[in-house]
């Protein structure tokens, strides 16, 4: 299979959106998979990156290019530094290494748990991670194409917006998303 | 005491000393709660500012910042016999519209069908909201004065309300200090990085009539947590939020949702629950900062909504379950 084949125009056009930072986010997800996949569309989007540098009349380094070489290349001729034998303990007092273990405790007793508390449970982090993004139009009101159920979000905003408690503090600007202009340009 | 005497008491105490510094530090470190002189100066600023934005009449022009765009909004605030007239246009792109009559709220946009959303029947609020808490917010927020701003011409005290995690967002508020109207408002991140920004270029105040607003409903900032009544329960909500309140609602087309309202005093998601004949959402969406989460359990619809992070929504309708 020849490199015509293999690159669709689609996704040529794609990587050209990409460049230019016009490719919609609902398309995102896919090309990138596309891109891991195929070092021809790799190939595709550095000579796009390197067009769009020399249009701009922008520096390059062509050996930025070649990251993974570059690295493994930097590990093999590396020196490999030994580690000494017995790293020497640091003198210290004994008074000192109590004071150092008491807050070590200090820490671990009054503000681990606040911490804790203060963090997302693994739980909440594991649910949301479950969720995936609506589908989703290219633009207007909640990113939807379904006008019927943009309006009913709308009207469960608005209650919502009539009871939550920075309501009244926000006063009429707690709506100013709803006058907003949320159509892509 | 002779000086001879502290010091042998030092000496003889040192372990003690040197304990009392290593547990005493880092819970000192730890706590980082306003002094409750400034908690109560920062408590008072805010209730003035909640009471002018209710009692004072005023109109102006703002702008209005968002994911890198730049909006202009006309707002009107006017008090006439006790009632209160809002509303808010936009200046810029097509026009869109939201006004409050006597606690009706209406919207107009081009690209939805307009709609009204009624008060409630037993009229007023069904919790009267009267501003923020300080001291109920210190387990997630940072309060603290940030110093001083010039807004419009005017000079204003500015307000933090820092979120002490991702599940939340928070405020800065740039208090007029003549009127306490809010002359700009940044909805702020854990990182204190403003996700939109609201500010009077110019705005004109006056005093109301003077007559008193008609105000009902328990105060929110009081509000206990409650149970859900229904035959719903949320095992796992995000950290910090309680139910404080539960009612049912009519759709237009009649359907009744149940409306579950969760806050941690400042930011607040609701829940609403439906029947699955009704047009649901599945997955994640937002407008802006507010972000809505919908999922189907057991033939209902579940949506949960507010201006809070994507998790905390997703988070809230993954813990609901039917009894």
């Amino acid at each position: 299979m020849n490199q015509a084949q293999h690159l669709t125009d689609k996704q040529r056009f794609l990587l050209s959106n990409l460049q230019d930072g016009a490719l919609d986010g609902a398309e995102l997800p896919q090309l990138l998979d596309a891109v891991a996949e195929d070092a021809d569309l790799r190939c595709t989007w550095e000579r796009y990156q390197l067009i769009g540098q020399l249009i701009r009349g922008e520096s390059y380094a062509p050996l930025a290019r070649q990251v993974s070489p570059q690295v493994h290349l930097e590990l093999a001729i590396a020196p490999v530094l030994p580690l000494p034998l017995r790293i020497r303990a640091v003198a210290m007092h004994t008074q000192l290494r109590f004071a150092i273990a008491a807050s070590v405790v200090g820490v671990a007793v009054f503000v681990a748990p606040a911490w804790l508390e203060h963090s997302a449970s693994p739980d909440h982090v594991e649910i949301a991670q479950e969720f995936v993004p609506a589908e989703a139009a290219s633009g207007g009101r909640w990113h939807l194409d379904q006008p019927h159920l943009a309006n009913k979000l709308d009207r469960f905003l608005v209650t919502h917006q009539e009871t939550a408690p920075i309501g009244e503090t926000k006063g009429m600007l707690r709506y100013a998303t709803f006058v907003r202009d949320d159509l892509d340009r | 005491m002779r000086p001879s005497c502290v010091m042998t008491l030092i000496v003889n105490c040192r372990w003690a000393l040197l304990l009392c510094c290593g547990l005493i530090s880092p819970w000192t470190l730890a706590q980082t709660a306003p002094a409750p002189a400034l908690t109560q100066q920062i408590s008072v600023l805010l209730e003035r500012m909640t009471n002018a934005l209710h009692a004072l009449n005023y109109e102006g022009v703002l702008v209005y910042l968002h994911d890198n765009r730049l909006e202009t909004l006309n707002l009107l605030h006017r008090v006439t016999q006790g009632q209160v007239q809002e509303r808010l246009v936009s200046l810029s792109g097509p026009v869109r519209t939201v006004a409050r009559e006597r606690d009706r709220i209406l919207s107009a946009q081009p690209e939805g069908q307009p709609f009204a959303v009624d008060p409630p029947s037993s009229g007023g609020h069904i919790l009267a909201t009267e501003g923020i808490d300080p001291a109920a917010l210190d387990a997630h927020y940072r309060i603290a004065i940030l110093g001083t701003a010039r807004i419009a011409g005017r000079d204003t005290e500015v307000i933090g309300i820092i979120p002490r995690d991702a599940l939340r967002y928070g405020y800065r508020f740039y208090i007029d200090r003549a009127t306490a109207l809010p002359l700009k408002s940044d909805l702020i991140d854990q990182q204190e990085e403003p996700l939109e920004q609201l500010m009077f270029t110019t705005i004109s105040i006056s005093p109301a009539d003077g007559a008193t607003l008609a105000r009902s409903g328990q105060p929110m900032r009081n509000a206990p947590a409650t149970e859900a009544s229904s035959r719903w329960r949320f095992g796992t909500t995000p950290a910090g939020f309680q139910l404080v309140l539960h009612r049912e609602i009519r759709q237009p087309d009649g359907a009744l949702t149940e409306h579950f309202l969760f806050t941690d005093r400042l930011c607040a998601y609701s829940i609403y629950i439906e029947d699955e004949s009704q047009e649901g959402l599945n997955g994640v969406t937002n407008t802006g900062a507010v972000h809505a989460a919908g999922r189907t359990i057991d033939g209902y619809r579940v949506t949960a909504l507010g201006e809070v992070p994507a998790a905390t929504v997703a988070a809230a309708i993954a813990g609901a379950q039917r009894n």
